[in-house]
């Protein structure tokens, strides 16, 4: 009898592939069903590159977005770990004050982020003191509330009027309708981390038409993280200048503390009907454990605080089928305050030393009003910005108990503007075919007008390809700081600092090969002229601007810093990314060549310090049921040295990889819990360090475990 | 030198030369909007727009091409832009179209062509293309004649999202009040509402009605309604097919065919301004075969109940 029950029982393999097969079966179907959710309801759309919703296979410029799925897969925790972990040639190099961005080819020390367009919902968060848009901790948004990022390669400024030399990150924040109920976050591991966010959204509509609907959605968000930072042993080196207050010039050594950092923040985003508003408020206070501009090592003294307020106003409205305007206002509020102690017994006898302590105050108002126009196969955009900018420098010197050093204050107060007017028309003659093409024009103090034209042609032989020739040109204003902050002791100011201008061409190409796989890659080159930099005036004549010192000579000037239009750099290079997703994995790879030579006076053309010529990231994540495990790596190719060291070797050249799992459960409300380990093989990298540093190399941070657990309730 | 009886505009001095050259721009303005090559390829005939590659749509779409011989289906990319200028090329010398799902519906209405008649959109309010709205939902009458009859509830949960059907429910509501069914809104505005409204619904109503809305798209939240109801002992009512599959104790259906048989009367009447809501008068009823199947199991059954 047990015999002819074994018989004709089906082996235990074909049992069990029955089983995973209907399971599967069941579950596809299931899944299937699940996935219709978008076919009912409008799809969400936002503004990208055009200023008007497009999908990627349109849009006039090489783009990579980054899903709120794949930032919570990958742990992402800031707009610097997306561009390194997910981006097809930009970069970020961190040097434990900001995270410094580069693309394809191009960095530059000391640029702070100045010539890529940071956006957050499109609002710029470039402050208007020196351009600086931060993309880490300093940018005030915690990747919880971001629905999703853009990247769009090159410069695409033609809407925005400049800045976007390398690109653009457009920031997209989630609602009160994607992120409804409310959520509390809390993190904490390595090395005194800790972070808390908690958030509360509503959504609806309003209206007494059964067929008429007028949305409303509220979210608020409050946060803080702090961390001790990593305890640091780095080499010694003797730099030759006091870094200690007993004299000693050994730079290095073991320090605690000085890592530190703490960012407090507040957000909100409102709509209602044609309006909304967004504001974002907080601060960033962080420790600079490598003691740049020659001061003080492992004090813990040497502090950066980077303050950001802003609130815009927006109404969105449709004045007839295929006619909108939108108009915005805005008011940016930056306070930035330095403080780099120094051993110095020389410069006020009797004082063993003094804090250099620099603080600005800026303020940028400024408004847009945008139409966009749609007639059959054209969609027009047409609008303007203008923007009055304030800003206030005070920088002086403060002994260690607090007293103001005499003859060491200096106070500016500098007004700029900011204002441009554009144009671009999308014409479809055909299924297969778009053509781009728009202007702008933009006046800037300090800088001066400059017109730039796009010109990008689409065309898709098919759904899933899509082809895409593109020109543009971009530039970048000086600073205020650049073109106007003067004490004389160390800087002078260049009144008749011009723009920077790129101009580039490129090929780009996205094919949608299957539901599941997309494939990108470009080809482009790029040509910066009139790079702003910093020179050191060697003679009276290489003064620009008719500047001439306090005793109203230029001789006096010989050494200080000025900035000048002093480089070109040409650029080229190609990208390619694949991408994959199923219902239970995903998996994506990014890899990017570029070459950037820089051509000064009189000098042979180099390359640039600090940029990697490879860069390649991936991932992949498996999701079962309620656990979901990723990897995502990053390598970052040999950076050449600031050439002022004399080019001794590389920096660069490792691989970096940050592991996340998440377990999903009910305790009455859904809650999450993540564990990261980030720099999993705790892999000693290091990035070129800028002229600033007494060193060529900086390390980058090693590994670091964090827990944490996300609550809806 | 020859008299130069018309001189050229560019060469005219002053105000009058900047005039002419601004009516030069103006004309050739006009002429380049007026005369692209818009519906170069067209044809006239019945035209169906849907969004390509989507698969919940494809019923519908097909149920209209079995009804519609001759229509063209013309798919969309997703992308707005492109797919108005699609619209406007394909639809020249139409006057009706027929557009399923919600971002079709929209673009349509941005291409400012024929008169629409939208399928597939779960709450027409979202949308705001002027035209006829096909009802998701079956005929709310039969829906509450078959609530009060066969479940014999006479108070029951509609569960919603407040920021995606609101105007649903208001429907609901006075459908129901008409037919001597007290209904009781359960807003699902996150995923503690989710915990809190249902728990705190199932003891007061009879049965759970599911509107087509995110909440029954969110497998967790699914699964967790139909855990409740069904500790509560309360059936739950969908109004989509699968969701009889996925462990909801009834689905009433409005049909594909009747939806398109509807949607092609009313195209005989197509409204220009404003918005016409349109219910489909037939009624499938889909349960799971077994009683007791899991969240995920058994097969469904279908029954018709007379238009």
């Amino acid at each position: 009898m047990r015999r002819r029950l074994l018989e004709t029982r089906p082996p235990a393999w074909a049992t069990l592939a029955a089983v995973v097969l209907a399971g599967g079966a069941r579950t596809l179907c299931a899944q299937d069903f699940f996935e219709q959710g978008k076919d009912y309801f409008k799809s969400e759309t936002i503004e990208g590159v055009s200023k008007h919703a497009e999908a990627p296979t349109e849009t006039p410029a090489t783009v990579t977005l980054v899903t709120r799925d794949e930032i919570e897969r990958y742990g992402f925790r800031t707009v610097a770990d997306v561009l390194n972990f997910a981006s097809m040639g930009n970069f970020s190099l961190g040097d434990r004050r900001y995270d410094l961005a580069g693309s394809r080819g191009l960095f530059l020390f000391e640029d702070f982020n100045t010539r890529i367009l940071v956006m957050l919902n499109g609002h710029s968060l470039n402050e208007p003191w020196s351009n600086f848009a931060d993309i880490g901790r300093a940018m005030l948004v915690p990747l919880d509330l971001v629905e999703r990022i853009e990247i769009v390669y090159g410069p695409s400024a033609l809407l925005y009027g400049g800045y976007s030399l390398y690109g653009i990150v457009n920031v997209i924040t989630r609602n009160g309708s994607s992120m409804p109920g409310g959520r509390v976050r809390l993190t904490g591991g390595s090395w005194g981390t800790g972070e808390a966010v908690a958030s509360w959204g509503a959504s609806g509509t309003y209206g007494a038409d059964p067929l008429v609907s007028h949305e409303w959605n509220v979210l608020a968000a409050a946060g803080y993280y702090r961390s001790d930072g990593e305890d640091l042993d780095l080499p010694r080196v003797d730099v030759g200048y006091p870094v200690d207050l007993a004299g000693g010039t050994i730079w290095g050594g073991p320090q605690s503390g000085t890592d530190f950092e703490r960012a407090p923040f507040l957000f909100l985003q409102a709509r209602r009907g044609d309006f909304s508003i967004l504001a974002r408020g907080g601060y960033r206070k962080r420790g600079t454990p490598f003691a740049p501009y020659g001061a003080m090592y492992g004090t813990g003294d040497q502090t950066l605080r980077d303050e950001k307020e802003f609130v815009e106003l927006r109404w969105d409205h449709a004045l007839s089928a295929g006619f909108n305007v939108s108009a915005r206002a805005f008011h940016d509020v930056y306070h930035y305050h330095e403080r780099d102690p120094y051993a110095d017994a020389v410069t006020y006898p009797g004082q063993p030393g003094y804090l250099f302590d620099l603080r600005t105050r800026d303020h940028d108002t400024g408004g847009e009003v945008r139409l966009t126009y749609r007639r059959g196969t054209h969609f027009l955009t047409g609008g303007g910005e203008y923007r009055y900018r304030t800003l206030g420098q005070e920088s002086g010197n403060v002994f260690f108990d607090g007293a103001p050093a005499p003859g060491s204050g200096i106070r500016q107060d500098v007004p700029g503007r900011f204002g441009v007017l554009y144009a671009q028309e999308e014409w479809r003659p055909l299924d297969q075919l778009s053509l781009v093409v728009g202007g702008n024009w933009a006046h800037t103090e300090p800088g001066s007008g400059k017109a730039q034209p796009r010109v990008a042609v689409v065309y898709k032989p098919s759904t899933t390809l899509s082809i895409k020739g593109l020109y543009g040109r971009g530039f970048r204003p000086p600073s205020i700081f650049e073109a106007s902050y003067a004490d004389y002791q160390s800087q002078i100011p260049n009144p008749a600092l011009a723009s920077e201008e790129i101009s580039s061409s490129e090929l780009s190409v996205l094919w949608k090969a299957s539901r599941r796989v997309a494939a990108q890659a470009y080809a482009f080159r790029s040509r910066l002229q009139g790079l702003i930099r910093g020179v050191t005036i060697a003679s009276p004549s290489d003064v620009e601007g008719g500047v001439v010192g306090p005793g109203g000579s230029r001789e006096e000037l010989v050494g200080l810093l000025q900035y000048q239009s002093a480089g070109d750099v040409k650029s080229s290079g190609a990208g390619a990314s694949l991408r994959f997703q199923s219902r239970r994995w995903h998996a994506y790879a990014n890899a990017a060549y570029a070459s950037a030579r820089l051509s000064t006076r009189g000098a042979p053309a180099e390359r640039l310090s600090g940029s990697p010529r490879w860069l390649g990231s991936g991932g992949v994540s498996f999701s079962s049921r309620d656990w979901t495990a990723s990897v995502g790596a990053h390598y970052v190719g040999p950076e050449p040295l600031d050439s002022s060291r004399g080019r001794l070797g590389a920096a660069g050249d490792f691989l970096e990889a940050n592991l996340r799992g998440s377990y999903r459960t009910r305790l009455v409300y859904p809650v999450t819990v993540h564990l990261d380990v980030l720099n999993l093989f705790d892999r000693a990298g290091t990035v070129a360090a800028s002229p600033v540093y007494a060193v060529p190399r900086l390390p980058i941070e090693g590994r670091r475990i964090l827990l944490g657990a996300d609550v809806r309730f | 030198m020859p008299e130069m009886r018309y001189p050229p505009l560019l060469l005219m001095p002053g105000p009058r030369r900047v005039a002419s050259a601004a009516a030069r721009c103006a004309l050739a303005l006009a002429a380049w909007m007026g005369t692209s090559p818009d519906g170069l390829d067209a044809a006239s005939g019945p035209v169906i727009v849907r969004m390509g590659g989507r698969g919940a749509t494809s019923t519908l779409s097909s149920a209209l091409g079995e009804k519609l011989p001759e229509a063209r289906i013309v798919e969309l990319t997703g992308d707005l832009p492109a797919d108005t200028a699609r619209i406007s090329r394909e639809t020249r010398g139409v006057s009706v179209l027929f557009a399923i799902g919600p971002d079709a519906t929209e673009a349509a209405g941005e291409a400012r062509g024929p008169a629409v008649v939208a399928l597939g959109v779960a709450n027409p309010a979202q949308v705001k293309t002027p035209g006829i709205y096909v009802s998701m939902y079956p005929n709310l009458d039969r829906v509450f004649e078959y609530v009060k009859g066969t479940l014999k509830a006479s108070r029951v949960g509609f569960v919603f999202s407040p920021a995606k059907n609101r105007e649903i429910g208001l429907q609901f509501l006075k459908a129901g009040s008409t037919q001597g069914v007290t209904v009781v809104p359960v807003t699902i505005g996150s995923s503690g509402d989710l915990v809190r409204d249902i728990k705190g619904a199932l003891p007061n109503v009879d049965a759970l009605l599911l509107a087509v809305d995110p909440v029954v798209f969110d497998p967790q939240s699914l699964e967790f309604i139909v855990q409740e109801a069904r500790s509560a002992n309360k059936p739950t009512v969908g109004f989509l097919e699968d969701l009889a599959r996925l462990g909801v104790t009834v689905s009433l259906v409005a049909r594909p065919e009747d939806a398109a048989k509807a949607a092609i009367a009313a195209s005989a009447q197509p409204v220009l301004i404003g918005k016409k809501r349109l219910e489909v008068e037939g009624m499938a009823v889909v349960t799971a075969k077994k009683a007791g199947d899991g969240a995920a199991g058994g097969e469904a059954r279908r029954a018709q109940t007379t238009p």
